[in-house]
């Protein structure tokens, strides 16, 4: 009987022994308590900007894309130019295959046509592509503008 | 008590690191794919919180149900989920940096949307770790490593060990390096890019097979021989990695004569990340 009660009273030991072990120490509560602070502040943030894309665009926003020249930055490779074209997301979608046409007016008036394809620009980012000119171009006679853009079933409500 | 102490944050650090180990282990490849980062950028809203949730429930299931460990019960399961998810994350917005994917251009919205959608295959790849390949609490002596570490001499061990750290870079490698990828992140790397790429790939490499808890770790630090030594086994790992990525890139992407080696170069640091990953998963597996 007493060798049954102390088998018992081993075993018990053990159990609360094990449920001890089970316990988190500190080290297991500072990851925890680091790692919740991590998830819970990007599903926050996600949380936040599903709520200001849904309300801004209400579902329906407009994409759109800006092509400019950035003149300040020209430069001369040889006898070549390089002419830098920044293309900006400016619209609420990410875009897919965005056409620019970088336009210049020749002094007879003709106009001679320079094709970009961009593949893929998300929501807000900026692209900078490059177009070689045989002679260093004139502000006044050259522009880039977006001819095409396509945007993703689904993206972003579309 | 100090030392229990320090035992335990010792502990903890290697089961981070065996979740760490785990989520490159798995998501690596995906880590790669434009698709996966143009799918980060086109989610609708409230996808990526989604992501998220979805990612936390999976990795709590996982968890209760993995077997190995019914007795944990839904809190620590809840727990590990958690961590999981948040190892995750951070490896994958780290990589996402290192290879220029996100950068202080991006915008945020996007480098969230995108870290997340990365963040679920990389969590359950911490989960899988954390349940399955847990050295647990028994000691390279109980386990007959210190007799088996011992039996292997020096240079068989090194043997071994380069043979199978190329086996494995060679199949990471190899499911990477023919993709559009990897030129595009070469491409895009600046100098800066590529000595993180390189450090982020010997830092990981380290911590995977001498830091993690993985099964068989204090036998790997028992070996002798200095090419044995964590520094010198990380260091061999990597030039072996650094081979292996650079066959990779001549074969799929080409070097002709007269190029700038640069290009050659950034392709080789860029490949050699998932090239380490598959050596040290390797060395972990046998």
């Amino acid at each position: 009987m007493d060798q049954q009660k102390q088998g018992r009273s081993e075993e018990d030991a053990a159990k609360a022994g094990g449920e001890q072990d089970r316990r988190p120490g500190a080290p297991e509560w500072v990851t925890f308590a680091v790692s919740i602070l991590i998830v819970l502040s990007v599903l926050g943030s996600l949380v936040w900007f599903g709520f200001r894309d849904a309300t801004e665009s209400g579902g329906d926003g407009v994409p759109m894309a800006e092509a400019r020249i950035d003149w300040p930055k020209i430069t001369r490779r040889g006898e070549r130019w390089l002419l830098p074209v920044i293309v900006e997301n400016v619209g609420e979608a990410p875009l897919e295959e965005v056409a620019v046409v970088v336009e210049e007016t020749l002094p007879s008036g003709e106009k001679q046509e320079t094709d970009i394809a961009i593949t893929f620009l998300s929501e807000k980012a900026e692209e900078t592509v490059y177009v070689i000119a045989a002679a260093r171009p004139d502000p006044k006679r050259v522009r880039a503008r977006v001819a095409t853009l396509r945007t993703r079933h689904d993206a972003r409500g579309y | 008590m100090v030392q229990k102490s320090g035992q335990a944050w010792r502990d903890e650090l290697g089961d981070l690191m065996r979740g760490v180990g785990g989520a490159a282990i798995i998501g690596v490849p995906l880590l790669f794919t434009m698709e996966v980062w143009q799918g980060g950028s086109v989610l609708p809203p409230f996808a990526g919180a989604g992501m998220l949730v979805f990612s936390l429930v999976a990795c709590t299931g996982y968890n209760l149900l993995s077997g190995f460990r019914n007795d944990k019960g839904l809190r620590k399961a809840v727990m590990d989920a958690v961590e999981a998810v948040a190892i995750g994350l951070l490896l994958a917005g780290l990589v996402l940096a290192v290879i220029g994917v996100i950068g202080p251009g991006t915008p945020l919205a996007d480098a969230l949307h995108k870290v997340s959608l990365e963040a679920v295959p990389l969590s359950i790849g911490a989960s899988v770790a954390n349940t399955q390949f847990d050295a647990g609490d028994r000691s390279a002596e109980e386990t007959g490593e210190v007799e088996s570490a011992s039996r292997e001499n020096g240079s068989y061990a090194l043997w071994k060990d380069a043979g199978i750290t190329a086996a494995g870079a060679l199949i990471f490698a190899g499911s990477i390096a023919p993709t559009e990828e990897v030129a595009l992140i070469a491409a895009r790397a600046s100098l800066w890019h590529l000595v993180a790429i390189a450090l982020f790939s010997l830092l990981l490499s380290y911590a995977m097979i001498f830091v993690a808890d993985f099964a068989g770790r204090e036998k790997r630090s028992l070996t002798p021989g200095m090419l044995q030594s964590p520094v010198g086994e990380t260091l061999l790992s990597y030039a072996i990695a650094l081979v292996i990525a650079f066959a990779a890139v001549i074969t799929f992407h080409g070097v002709r004569a007269g190029e700038s080696p640069f290009m050659a170069l950034s392709a080789t640091l860029v490949m050699a990340l998932p090239a380490t990953i598959g050596g040290a998963a390797g060395r972990l597996i046998v």
